[in-house]
Order: structure tokens, then C-alpha cells, then sequence
């Protein structure tokens, strides 16, 4: 009797053992296969991205020999071909420019070095220098600080968010202003616009991929603001907005100080 | 026969009253019973209502309504008047006395029970015409009331108790059996007419004397009780209450009914035996008793010396049980401990059954203090039961103290309100029995209104207010007449005594008398009184039988002369003790006339004895002896007148002698004859000891032949008992030895039958039982009484008990051990407990009711709790009661009865201190053979953390889908454009512009077409790769770089590069992947080539981990220091002037390692680079394919 119970109580025993190991075997695959979904589609994203530019500069580096071989030689018509080919092919380029970047800036090991955001800023203004005259627009800002990061992911994110806000300002002159405080121990980065602001529905997502709120009048990739997020945290900092519709946005982002 | 003098007063000027007591519903009652009340019964009526003091009472004005009597509140003093209703006023109570109701004031403290005071005072003051009804009400006032009522002759009522709105007065009243009639109020008024109908007459006179003794005579002969010498005025008073219960007028009648009804015989005998009977009926008696009575008992007695108490009349017990009480106290308070005993006797069989019983009613310890109450009583459900320890002192038997031999050598007799039951002759003849049967320094004590005064010669009064009388020092010990028992006739035989006397001689020499039979003097042997023992010698010239009756005596044996001389001679020698001699007497022998001589010799019998005998010689005289010579010159006549004359003086002398011999005879008789009279006296006592001793012990005997019946049931029970439930079990005294023992318990402790009385400590038992004398010692002390597990030598396992035994004293007068098998639970505990504990789950152990025997660490860790907040608490009520969830509760609550399982039971709870879990619950049944030790073990996994990466794993799955589609989507369009205008310029352009500009045209559509078809494969892909999570196809390596080379076929044309291969095999890996993993090296080779046209090499050989594939290039080669780095991304070593992304290589080092290979490079600046990667695992043959 006694040993019959102390059977089936072992039994019963052994089997929640197992279950239990199998449990953690499931939970251990569920893991493996989400780390493996997101690795594999970085990788499929990257290689892709990778291949396709390959090819596209084939196709941009043949049409524009051929435009520079047979130039006088051609009709206005080849012209016109050859130009939409190359600007498909500037266009398929930035886009997979910026799913490199995006992908890339979460598979490389972090590197950061004392970096002024001053020159930062310039480097980007550089980089918008042709939508600033275009568009009239103002940007002005505070003394910056040094802060600790890559000086091109850096650059990229003051390129997108600069970029960002005088594109969907529908007021001529749009204004951007940076400015910048201490809360220990990191520092917080403000880009604040004139702009019409953003409807408080569409905050969760603004900093998701592809999610561009506006249709096709605005250029960019939808990958802007999802890669600056992607980047600043890469970083180890945080990145936030805040907007009322009518009365601008402001973005903030965190990075950690130089000293 | 007119009624006596001091009953006149009561009787004729003066109403039957009837006290009517009622509380809660109490009134109705009142009402309906008045309303049926004529205004002409002779009678009065007190209503006793229980009112309460703050209110003004209207019962005055509601009862006038009602009645067709006058209604009254009872003020001050009032006389009753016959055909009157009074009503007792609020904030008193009422008493009466001479017919005067009077109004004292309530009793400040304690219970007032103004019913029961008014009906006592009621009985008290009109005896029989005392009539008392009870009607609704609550508790039991009113009951002792009508017991007084009942005793003292009334008549009494309780309302039937289903026509009371309450219950509980009348239920009380009845169930002590004091009520005469049970009837509804209007039934009761009836009766009551009936009675005051009846009672006007019979009561008007006596019973003819006649007629009562012949009542008597039947009763006596019914029941063997002689109420012959009882007062004849209150035997009167019962007969006549029975008549008027049983309906009779005519005492004839009555008596005439009473010959062939012995029923109603013995009712009458109970009836006239009704004495009230109370606990400590006067406090102040026992009081006293307590001050004087019982020290006096205690000088100079020893410790077995025991107090002997007699109460006879004890009726049904309350009183000897009052004084048993009293005196253990007393004896306690004194720290004494005398044994003491009460013989408590009553006529009645009934009461004597009911005193034996030993339970009362509560009502009838109304004076009871609650300490007495507790100490001395246990509460049953019949009501309160006699403490063992005072029932066993006392002893009940039935007897007559008029008629049965008494007890004696009594310290105390107690005979209260018995005398007044009796007449003179009767209390006379008990008194001087009472007085035989106490010790000369014992004590009587009597009731209020009884005296000693008829045999106050014997008693003096000790304390006058309570009738205690002590012994009279010099009276004589009076004898009571009681004694029937015969005596055997005492006979003192002579022979017998002579025969005893010879016996001690007859061995004497016999030779001896032989001798001196031939040669000695003829003579006799002869005792104090003159029998002849032995003769000697010839003696028949002296001695010869006499006429008549033959005889022994010497002097009715001599001859004629010799008389007188033999007489003088012994009494001489016996007076002086001394020889004695006569002589000078002449015998005729043979004819001849001889002179003799008497000697007398005395001498005793041995020694030692002090019988005397004495030796009677015969001797001749000397015929020429000095005497007769000087008497011979004296003639013939006068020689023979001389003769005559001596024999004459010698007669007168024995005549002289004889009469003083009668006298001291006679005074010796008489003072024998008075010894005799006092043993005889003495006998007579002794024989009445004797027959109390036996009444006594033929009491006891009874008793204990009852208490042994009862006792041997009870052992048989109990050994039955614990033979069945065949538990280890050992009882142990005070003093750990051993009393009783099961006979599981034998080879436990290795007991055999002869250890009980042993002490248990000295025993070797079979099993470890460390500090059991401390343990069972605690036990006793009350202290700790949780059981131990212990183990026998063979590891089985036991829980140890040890309980204290009680004793009928309440004390604890020793332990009961117990071994009680948990083997098997306890067995299956540890093994559960020590697997619980290595389980890395959360584990539960549940109880079958479902409370948590015990949680293992796993438990407390995930849900953060404490082992104290847990165990022993139900589970539905841990923490906050998050597992009181409907469905597990039924889940749960079916395991043990159904003996079923459940597994996988998914909850999801928000836990206070844990947050979310996701938890799959599993229970199933531990089994045990005790079914109530059978337990639930309740597995909870905590699948949280898979459910949440399960969910991250489909929205990461859902966004990089939605990713892939919004990347294609976005691409599509620019390349749409691409490929509709590279096509149009085919279309329009081709062999217009020239050879040259035909493969530009057709580069830059192959690149187009090849964007498209790389963009659907890899969508492909990527939902293919959805739906077959990490599916690898066996694929041909040699087939897949084809597919690469045909890809790169523009750049490769271009560079005029040679790619050549060896064989390649099958491997299992995903296509696409491979493709553009060939892809990027082959591309890395043509970019980084060197002067001359690349040459790059595809090689693949088995190695011990799968396959080694090498591809080889005639590049610029790589610096060693730099081949590490060439894999991270965005390394591009060469700045931008050779076209690239950056990635190529890092790309490729992830899609190796992911499928768990190697990718390195082995290169020398200038020397081309090959590189080399790992793919493991089996293959399928091999696709020996060459491709070029």
C-alpha cells in the first residue's frame, strides 16, 4: 500500500519534472525564435538592401554612361528615359540608404566618442542647407554641449529632425530652434518647430517604420524618425515628443554627457 | 371530634387561601381563571404577579373586569377575607401570617422569587387550607413554593403547560412532580370549586378514631410502615388530602377503597412520609455545625477513626448530602483528612431510590451557593448530578428507625422534622434509640420545632437555636426496646468439669495407687465441692451409696458417724489449708464397733492450676492411743454419752457450719447472678452493635454490590474497548507505573502481563523514547501535550501521545501513552516534503480541505510569500485571494472525491507584489492509504515569460512583415519606374546607337529585371521563411553558385574575371541565403581584385564538422593584421574608391555563424585572399557538378 502510494507519488513527481522542462524547453524556443525572426530579418533586410544597391548602381552607372557616352547623340525622348531611370534609381537608393542605416545602427557595436554638438549641428545644417533657402526657413539655437556618441549617427538624427520639421511646416518661414539643459546626468536635446503640430492620435506611432502620416506630398523613406529613436537609444539615451496641433512639436531626445 | 384548638383558629374563622403565582402570560391565564370563579367559593385568592418596580400596575382594574370578586391591591397589612381577589403591589412582596398579608419590601440583592416566598409563608400559615396555582411564566418560581404547600397538606395547581403562553413555571412545577393537578385555567377553577365544595365537608372534623386505625392497620400491612404513633392531626391532614384528591367525602368510603387498592395505599403512605427536604435548609445550622459541632467531633480522633454521621428520615437525600458537603469542607478548610460516613435511612423505598440517584432538579438548589454548585455537583442533563466524592461517603438504605435495630457508635445523628410527625410514645421510644446509638460524645440535632424535652434527662442542649444536644455524661446507656433475636440457654455441665479435672490425674501413677491401695490408709480424693475423684484403699467401711440419685459426694457417701467429723475435717482444711484432723468416731465394721481417725490433706492439682483437691484419709485409731486412755476410766455410760455428747457438738458445729456455708453460698449466687445479668446486658449491646454493624454492613453490601455491577461493566466496556481499537496503548498511575496496557502495545514496549504495577520507566522498550518519565510527568502537569514522531528500531514511525487521565475528583491521577501508526503518511510525507523541495516549480501541498500543508521554495520565490502567511491557511484565501478562482475551486474541490486530475489549467492573474503571470496549473492526488491523510499536490509553471516572448515573437513577426511590405512597397514604385524606362530605351534605342551602347541598354536592364526578381525572391523568402520556421531544404551548392554567377554575370563580364569551381555538394541550408552568400564573396573577390583579370577559385571539401568551403582570389589580398576586422560592418578598408556598401562581409559572417559555422579569411598582402567558411552537419551525396 504504502509503496504503491510512494510509486504514483514519485510518478506524479517525475512527470511535473518533465513538464517543467518541457515548458522551459518551449519557453527557451519561443526566445530562440524571436531572436532568430529578428536576426534573420535584419540580415534578409541588409542583404537585400545590400544586393539591390548593387544592381542599382549597375543600373544608375550604365544609364549614366550612356547618357555621358551618347550625350548630343541622343533625342530628347532618350534624355527624358534616361533621367526618370536615374532619379527611380536615386530614389530606390535613399530608400534602402535608410533601411541600411536603420538596420544597421542596432547590429553594430556601440562606439562613441566625445563628440561636440555644435559641430554636429553644423553638419547637419549642411546637409539641409538646400531646403533651408528653399523654404526660407529659420533655424536658430542654444550653446550646445559635448556629448558622448558617433559623430554620423548624431549627424543623421539632427539631419532627420531639421529636415522633418521644416518639411511638414505649412507656413512660409518655417522656424526650428535646438536648444539643450542638464538633468544629470544626461542631457536633454529639444527640436522645437513652428509647424501645425501633430494630432495627439498619431503620437504612439510616429516613431514606428514606414509610418508616415502624411500621403505622398512629403517626401522621405517613413524611416526618419523610426531610425532616429532606434539610433538615440543605441546610444543609451531616450527619445520623446511632445506636440498640441496648432502650436508646433517639440522633440526631445537624451544623450549622455562628454565630461 | 371537633378539630384541636390551635387548628380551630386557622380553620373555621379563617378561608381556604389559595396563592395563585403567574409571570410573562401570566395575566391571561389569571383572567380566564378568575372569570370562571363563582363569587361564592369561601375561598380568598392572592395573586403573586412578577411586576416590574418602575411601573405602576393596573392589574387591579384589568382583573375587576374579569372577576366577579372584589379585586384589591394588597396595602400594608391586610386581613383575607373568603370571596376576595388580592393583588400583590408593585415593589413588594407579600407574606402572610394569621391570616394577614403583609408587605415587605423586596430583597435588595440576589434573585427575588416572590412566588416561592409567598407560597412557603402561605403553607406555613394555613397548612392544609393552603392552596397554591402556578400559572404561565418563565424560569421556576413558584415550584419550592408548592412543595411547601404539598408537604404541608395543600393542594396544588400547575397550568397545563400547552394552555401557558410560557412554559417554564408550570414545566418546572411538573416535572418536580409538586403539582396535584395539571389542568388549563379553566379546568383549575373548576377544581377548585370542586374542592372548596369538598372541603367545607370533610374537613369540618376528624376522621372516627376507628376508622383511622383501621386506615392505618391497612396502610401498615400494605407497606410494613406503623403510623399507629404518629400525630394523629397531621395523619388526618394527608388522609384527608387524598380524599379530597381522589374525590371521596365519607372516611368509610375512603377506607373501604384503601382495603383492595394498595396503589392508593402506598400513595397514602408517600403522602404521609412527605417531609421538605432542601440543600441547606437553614444555612445558620450548618454554620453552626461547622463551629461547634464538627471540632468537638475532631478532638482526640485519630486519622482511621471515622466520623459516623446518621440521617434518618433523609427523605430523598438533600440534607445528608448537605452535611457530607459541609463536613468535607469543613475538613478541607481544616486541612484534615478523617474519613467520615453518612448513613442516611429513610422508610420511603421511592425516596431512598431518588436520594441513591443523586440528581436534582435546578430548582432545588436554588440555595445552593455557585461555588458549592461547582465544587460539589456536575451538571447532567437531567439536571444537577451529586459529586462522586460526597455520594460515596454517604450510604442509603431503606429502614425504620422505630422498628429496625439502629446504627451505632454514631458522632452525629441528624433528625430534623421527624419528631413532629410522631406522638409522644413514638418519639419517646426513637429518641432513646437515638440516644443507644450515639457514642457518649456525640451530638443530636433536630428541627426547629422539636425537642428533646421528653428524655431531656439523657441530652443537653448544646445550641438552643438550632436544636443541637450533646450526650448527658452520667445518664445510663438506656437499652432500647427493640431486640427480637433469640440467645442459646448457657449450661455449665459438672461432669464435664469433673471429667476435666480427672483428666489432668488419670496418667498419675497408676502404680502408685496400686502400692498404696494394698498398703496405705483407705481414703478419697475429693475437689473443692466434695465430689469424689478417686477412691483409695478399701473405703467401704466409710463411705457406701446412698438412697436415691447415685452421687459423687463424699458426704452423702459417709457413713452415718463419719459425717459430721468429715464435714468439720474438709471445712477445717479448707479454711486453713491445711492438714486437719478428727478423731474419736466409732463405725461399725463388720459387727464391730472402730474407732477412726479423719485426716484431711489438701493439695493441688499441678502447680499452675489453683483447683484444690484434698486427700481424705480413714485411719484406725490406736486402740491404746494417749486419748483413749485418758478416756478410758470413764464408765460405759458415760464413755458413751461422752461419745454422744462430741458427736452431738460435732453435729451442732456442722449444722453451724452448713448454714454459714449457705450464706456465702447464697451470697455468692447472688453475686454471681448479678455478673451474670451484666454480661448478659452486655451481650444484649454487643448483639445490637452486632445486627447495626450487619444492617450496616448488609447496606453497604447492597451498595457495592450495585457499584460493582456497574463497575464490571464498565472494565468489561473498557477492555473491550481497547482490545478493538488495537492502538498501542499504556496507562500509567501518578507514580509511572504501569495500570493497563493493550495488547498492541506488547511487543512495542516488550511488555508481558506481569509488568503492570511495574513503573513504566524500568522497561526496555523496542523504540526510542528519550526524557518519557519528563514527558509523561509534563503530561500530568498539564503542560505539553503535542504529540512527537518517534521510530521503532525497525524505522517505523509513530506518533507519540501522552494524554493526562482524570480521575473522579477531576485531578489527574495518571497518563495514557499512545503509539499511533503514521508510517505510512509519515513516510509518504518526508518523501513528498523531500522532492517538493527539489523541484524548481512551484509546488503546493494541499490538505483535503484544501488548506496548504505545505509550499516548497520554488513557491514562496515566484510569489514573493512568507512560509508563515501561507501554511494552514485555505489557498483561496492566500494572498488577497488570488487563487479564488470559480473554476479551479471546482477543479480542486473534485480531486479527492473523484480521485481525478487536471493538468494544464491556464491562469492568467495580476499578483500584487509579482505582477502578471501566466500560469498552467496541474493537481493531481497524493495517495494515502489513511483516506484522511490523502493530499492534493497542485503544480503551478509559470509560463509567463513564454507567453510573453510568445507575443513578442508575433507582433516582431507581425512589424518585420508589415516592415518587409511597406520596404517592397516603397520600392516598387521607383522601380517600376526604372525598369518601364531602361526597357523603353531598349525598345527605342537598341541597335541604334551602336554595339557599345547596346550593352549599356542591355546592363542596364538586365540590372533593372534582376532588382525585380531579387526583390520578389526575397519577399518570397520571407514569407516562405514565415511559414516554415527554420525549414532547410537539401539544396546543390553547384546549382546555387550558378544562380550567384549568373547574377553577377555584368560584373563579372566587366572585370573579365574567371570563376571556376570544384565539385560542391549538398547541403542543407536555405537557398537565397547561400546564393548571396557565394554572391558577396565572389563580388568581394572581382572588387578587390588586383592587376590582372581575377581568377577566383570555388572549393569545397568534408571536414570533421561539416563541410569546408574555400573561395579563393588572386586579389590585392588583405593586410593579417585587418583580416579580423573585414567582417565588421561599415569596415571598408579601401575608402570609397571601390564601390560597396560596407556590409557585404559582415552580412556574410551572420548568415555563417547563424547556421553554426566559420567565416574567416587567410591572405598576405599581394597574395590574393581566400576565403573560408564552415557549414556543419550532414549531406546528402554530393552534386558533382562543374560550373564555370
Amino acid at each position: 500500500m504504502g509503496n504503491s502510494g510512494q510509486n504514483r507519488t514519485e510518478e506524479e513527481i517525475e512527470r511535473l519534472r518533465q513538464a517543467l522542462d518541457a515548458e522551459i524547453r518551449r519557453c527557451l524556443e519561443v526566445q530562440r525564435q524571436l531572436d532568430r525572426a529578428s536576426a534573420e530579418f535584419e540580415e534578409f533586410v541588409s542583404m537585400a538592401a545590400h544586393n539591390l544597391r548593387e544592381y542599382l548602381r549597375d543600373v544608375a552607372s550604365y544609364s549614366q554612361l550612356m547618357a555621358e557616352t551618347y550625350a548630343g547623340r541622343l533625342d530628347s525622348d532618350a534624355g527624358v528615359f534616361l533621367g526618370r531611370i536615374q532619379e527611380g534609381a536615386a530614389r530606390m537608393q535613399s530608400v534602402l540608404a535608410d533601411v541600411v542605416d536603420y538596420w544597421a545602427t542596432g547590429t553594430r557595436d556601440r562606439q562613441t566618442s566625445r563628440t561636440d554638438m555644435e559641430a554636429v549641428l553644423r553638419q547637419a545644417l549642411l546637409y539641409t542647407d538646400k531646403q533651408i533657402v528653399e523654404r526660407s526657413a529659420i533655424v536658430t539655437h542654444d550653446p550646445l554641449p559635448a556629448v558622448m556618441g558617433d559623430f554620423e549617427i548624431l549627424t543623421k538624427i539632427q539631419h532627420h529632425l531639421i529636415r522633418n520639421a521644416i518639411e511638414y511646416c505649412d507656413t512660409p518661414s518655417p522656424r526650428v530652434h535646438i536648444s539643450s539643459r542638464r538633468a544629470d546626468p544626461d542631457w536633454i536635446f529639444s527640436v522645437k518647430d513652428s509647424g501645425p503640430g501633430i494630432d495627439p492620435a498619431f503620437h504612439g506611432r510616429i516613431f514606428g517604420v514606414f509610418k508616415r502620416l502624411h500621403g505622398k506630398e512629403h517626401p522621405g523613406n517613413g524611416l526618419g524618425l523610426a531610425y532616429c529613436k532606434k539610433a538615440i537609444e543605441w546610444h543609451g539615451g531616450r527619445m520623446s515628443m511632445e506636440s498640441t496641433p496648432g502650436a508646433g512639436s517639440t522633440f526631445y531626445f537624451t544623450l549622455p554627457p562628454a565630461d | 371530634m371537633r378539630p384541636a384548638p390551635e387548628e380551630r383558629d386557622k380553620g373555621s374563622s379563617l378561608p381556604n387561601v389559595v396563592g395563585v403565582g403567574a409571570s410573562a402570560g401570566g395575566l391571561e391565564a389569571f383572567t380566564e381563571l378568575l372569570s370562571h370563579l363563582p363569587d361564592d367559593t369561601g375561598m380568598a385568592f392572592v395573586l403573586i404577579q412578577h411586576l416590574d418596580p418602575k411601573h405602576e400596575s393596573h392589574l387591579t382594574e384589568l382583573l375587576s373586569k374579569a372577576s366577579k370578586m372584589p379585586v384589591a391591591e394588597a396595602k400594608g397589612d391586610t386581613r383575607i377575607d373568603a370571596n376576595h381577589v388580592y393583588v400583590i403591589p408593585p415593589r413588594c412582596n407579600l407574606g402572610i401570617s394569621d391570616g394577614v398579608l403583609h408587605t415587605p419590601a423586596r430583597p435588595a440583592s440576589g434573585r427575588n422569587m416572590p412566588i416561592d416566598s409567598f407560597l412557603r409563608g402561605l403553607a406555613a400559615d394555613r397548612g392544609s387550607k393552603a392552596l397554591g396555582v402556578i400559572l404561565s411564566g418563565t424560569a421556576s418560581d413558584g415550584t419550592l413554593g408548592l412543595q411547601a404547600i404539598k408537604a404541608a397538606g395543600g393542594i396544588t395547581f400547575a397550568q397545563e403547560m400547552r394552555s401557558a403562553k410560557f412554559d417554564g413555571m408550570p414545566g418546572s412545577a411538573i416535572a418536580a412532580g409538586v403539582a396535584d393537578f395539571i389542568l388549563p385555567p379553566a379546568g383549575i377553577a373548576r377544581q377548585l370549586v370542586a374542592i372548596a365544595r369538598d372541603s367545607r365537608a370533610v374537613i369540618d372534623g376528624p376522621p372516627a378514631d376507628r376508622e383511622l386505625a383501621k386506615i392505618l392497620r391497612l396502610v401498615g400491612s400494605a407497606t410494613g410502615v406503623d403510623f399507629t404513633h404518629y400525630k394523629h392531626n397531621t395523619l388526618t391532614r394527608r388522609i384527608t388530602r387524598r380524599m379530597t384528591l381522589r374525590g371521596f367525602e365519607k372516611l368509610e368510603d375512603y377506607s373501604r377503597d384503601l382495603e383492595h387498592n394498595r396503589e392508593e395505599a402506598n400513595a397514602l403512605c408517600e403522602n404521609c412520609l412527605i417531609t421538605v427536604t432542601a440543600f441547606f435548609r437553614e444555612p445558620d445550622l450548618f454554620a453552626e455545625l461547622k463551629k461547634k459541632v464538627f471540632p468537638a467531633l475532631l478532638e482526640n480522633r485519630g486519622p482511621e477513626d471515622p466520623i459516623r454521621i446518621w440521617v434518618p428520615g433523609c427523605a430523598t437525600g438533600e440534607e445528608a448530602y448537605s452535611i457530607a458537603i459541609c463536613l468535607m469542607e469543613f475538613l478541607d478548610d481544616a486541612k484534615l483528612s478523617v474519613p467520615f460516613e453518612v448513613f442516611a435511612t429513610d422508610i420511603s423505598e421511592t425516596a431512598i431510590e431518588k436520594a441513591r440517584a443523586g440528581i436534582y432538579k435546578d430548582s432545588a438548589l436554588a440555595h445552593v451557593s455557585p461555588q458549592r454548585l461547582a465544587r460539589f455537583f456536575t451538571r447532567t442533563e437531567r439536571g444537577y448530578q451529586i459529586a462522586k466524592s460526597i455520594r460515596d461517603v454517604c450510604v442509603f438504605a431503606r429502614h425504620n428507625v422505630a422498628q429496625d435495630p439502629p446504627f451505632s457508635r454514631l458522632d452525629l445523628i441528624s433528625f430534623c422534622n421527624v419528631l413532629i410527625y410522631l406522638g409522644a410514645v413514638l418519639q419517646r421510644k426513637v429518641l432513646s434509640i437515638l440516644h443507644y446509638s450515639l457514642k457518649p460524645t456525640g451530638f443530636l440535632v433536630l428541627g426547629p420545632s422539636e425537642s428533646i424535652s421528653t428524655l431531656s434527662e439523657s441530652f443537653h442542649q448544646v445550641e438552643k437555636t438550632h436544636r443541637i444536644y450533646g450526650m448527658r455524661r452520667a445518664a445510663d446507656k438506656l437499652v432500647p426496646e427493640v431486640s427480637k433475636g433469640r440467645r442459646a440457654e448457657s449450661r455449665v455441665d459438672l461432669r464435664e468439669r469433673v471429667a476435666e479435672g480427672r483428666a489432668g490425674l488419670e496418667a498419675l501413677r497408676e502404680a502408685d495407687r496400686l502400692v498404696l491401695a494394698e498398703h496405705g490408709p483407705p481414703g478419697a480424693i475429693i475437689d473443692d465441692e466434695m465430689n469424689i475423684i478417686e477412691v483409695r484403699g478399701r473405703t467401704a467401711p466409710y463411705l457406701e451409696l446412698s438412697p436415691g440419685e447415685p452421687t459423687q459426694n463424699l458426704l452423702k457417701m459417709a457413713c452415718e458417724g463419719l459425717i459430721a467429723g468429715l464435714g468439720k475435717a474438709i471445712r477445717t482444711a479448707r479454711q486453713k489449708n491445711a492438714v486437719a484432723r478428727e478423731d474419736g468416731f466409732r463405725i461399725a465394721d463388720d459387727g464391730q464397733l472402730r474407732d477412726v481417725t479423719i485426716k484431711v490433706i489438701p493439695f493441688r492439682g499441678s502447680s499452675s492450676s489453683k483447683q484444690r483437691y484434698f486427700l481424705v484419709l480413714f485411719e484406725d485409731a490406736e486402740p491404746n492411743g494417749g486419748p483413749k486412755a485418758i478416756n478410758r476410766p470413764e464408765t460405759q455410760e458415760n464413755g458413751g454419752s461422752a461419745r454422744l455428747r462430741r458427736e452431738l457438738m460435732a453435729t451442732k458445729e456442722y449444722l453451724q457450719s452448713i448454714v454459714e456455708d449457705n450464706a456465702s453460698t447464697l451470697e455468692e449466687l447472688r453475686a454471681a447472678n448479678e455478673e451474670a445479668q451484666a454480661g448478659n446486658e452486655e451481650l444484649e449491646t454487643a448483639q445490637e452493635e452486632l445486627e447495626s454493624a450487619n444492617e450496616e454492613l448488609n447496606t453497604l453490601n447492597e451498595e457495592l454490590k450495585i457499584s460493582n455491577v456497574e463497575f464490571s461493566k464498565v472494565t468489561r466496556d473498557l477492555t473491550n474497548l481497547l482490545e478493538s481499537i488495537s492502538i498501542p496503548l499504556v496507562m500509567v498511575g501518578r507514580d509511572l507505573r504501569i495500570r493497563r496496557f493493550t495488547r498492541a502495545m506488547e511487543p512495542m514496549l516488550n511488555l508481558i502481563a506481569s509488568d503492570v504495577g511495574r513503573s513504566i520507566t524500568d522497561l526496555q522498550p523496542q523504540m526510542e523514547l528519550p526524557d518519557l518519565r519528563r514527558l509523561l510527568l509534563d503530561a500530568m502537569e498539564g503542560g505539553n501535550r503535542k504529540p512527537r514522531d518517534i521510530r521503532d528500531s525497525h524505522g517505523h514511525w509513530y506518533s507519540l501521545r501522552i494524554l493526562p487521565s482524570v480521575g473522579p475528583d477531576a485531578k489527574t491521577d495518571g497518563a495514557v501513552l499512545m503509539l499511533i501508526d503514521i508510517d505510512a503518511a509519515k513516510r509518504g510525507l518526508d518523501f513528498a516534503e523531500a522532492i517538493v523541495e527539489t523541484v524548481r516549480e512551484p509546488l503546493v501541498i494541499l490538505n483535503q480541505n484544501l488548506q496548504v500543508m505545505k509550499a516548497n521554495k520554488a513557491f514562496y520565490e515566484t510569489f514573493r510569500a512568507a512560509p508563515e502567511e501561507t501554511e494552514d491557511r485555505l489557498i483561496y484565501d492566500l494572498g488577497n485571494g488570488q487563487w479564488n478562482i470559480p473554476k479551479l475551486r471546482e477543479l480542486l474541490e473534485n480531486i479527492l472525491p473523484a480521485h481525478s486530475t487536471f493538468r494544464n489549467f491556464e491562469v492568467t492573474h495580476e499578483f500584487e507584489h509579482v505582477g502578471r503571470k501566466v500560469m498552467l496549473l496541474n493537481a493531481s492526488e497524493i495517495f494515502n492509504p489513511n483516506a484522511q491523510a490523502r493530499t492534493i499536490l497542485l503544480a503551478i509553471e509559470d509560463a509567463t515569460d513564454r507567453k510573453q516572448a510568445e507575443e513578442a515573437l508575433q507582433t516582431t513577426n507581425a512589424e518585420l512583415q508589415q516592415f518587409a511590405y511597406a520596404l517592397t512597397h516603397d520600392l516598387q514604385e521607383p522601380l517600376r519606374m526604372v525598369v518601364n524606362f531602361t526597357e523603353l530605351l531598349g525598345r527605342e534605342y537598341a541597335g541604334k546607337l551602336g554595339e557599345e551602347a547596346d550593352t549599356f541598354i542591355s546592363y542596364s536592364v538586365q540590372g533593372a529585371l534582376r532588382i525585380e526578381a531579387l526583390l520578389k525572391a526575397l519577399l518570397a523568402y520571407w514569407e516562405v521563411s514565415e511559414r516554415e520556421q527554420g525549414g532547410f531544404a537539401s539544396i546543390d551548392c553547384g546549382a546555387v553558385l550558378a544562380k550567384a554567377l549568373l547574377n553577377l554575370q555584368a560584373a563579372i563580364a566587366q572585370s573579365g574575371a574567371m570563376v571556376t569551381s570544384d565539385p560542391l555538394p549538398t547541403v542543407v541550408a536555405e537557398e537565397v541565403m547561400l546564393m548571396q552568400l557565394f554572391q558577396n564573396l565572389i563580388s568581394n573577390s572581382i572588387k578587390y581584385r588586383g592587376g590582372e583579370a581575377p581568377r577566383i577559385h570555388v572549393s569545397a571539401q568534408r571536414d570533421a564538422e561539416g563541410w569546408l568551403f574555400a573561395v579563393r582570389d588572386n586579389g590585392i589580398g588583405i593586410d593579417p593584421q585587418d583580416t579580423d576586422r573585414v567582417f565588421g560592418m561599415f569596415k571598408r578598408l579601401h575608402g570609397s574608391e571601390i564601390p560597396g556598401t560596407g556590409i557585404g562581409l559582415a552580412i556574410c559572417k551572420k548568415v555563417v555563424e547563424r547556421k553554426g559555422g566559420r567565416i574567416w579569411v587567410e591572405s598576405e598582402t599581394g597574395r590574393g585572399a581566400t576565403f573560408k567558411f564552415t557549414i556543419p552537419g550532414g549531406h546528402k551525396g554530393s552534386g558533382r557538378r562543374r560550373a564555370d
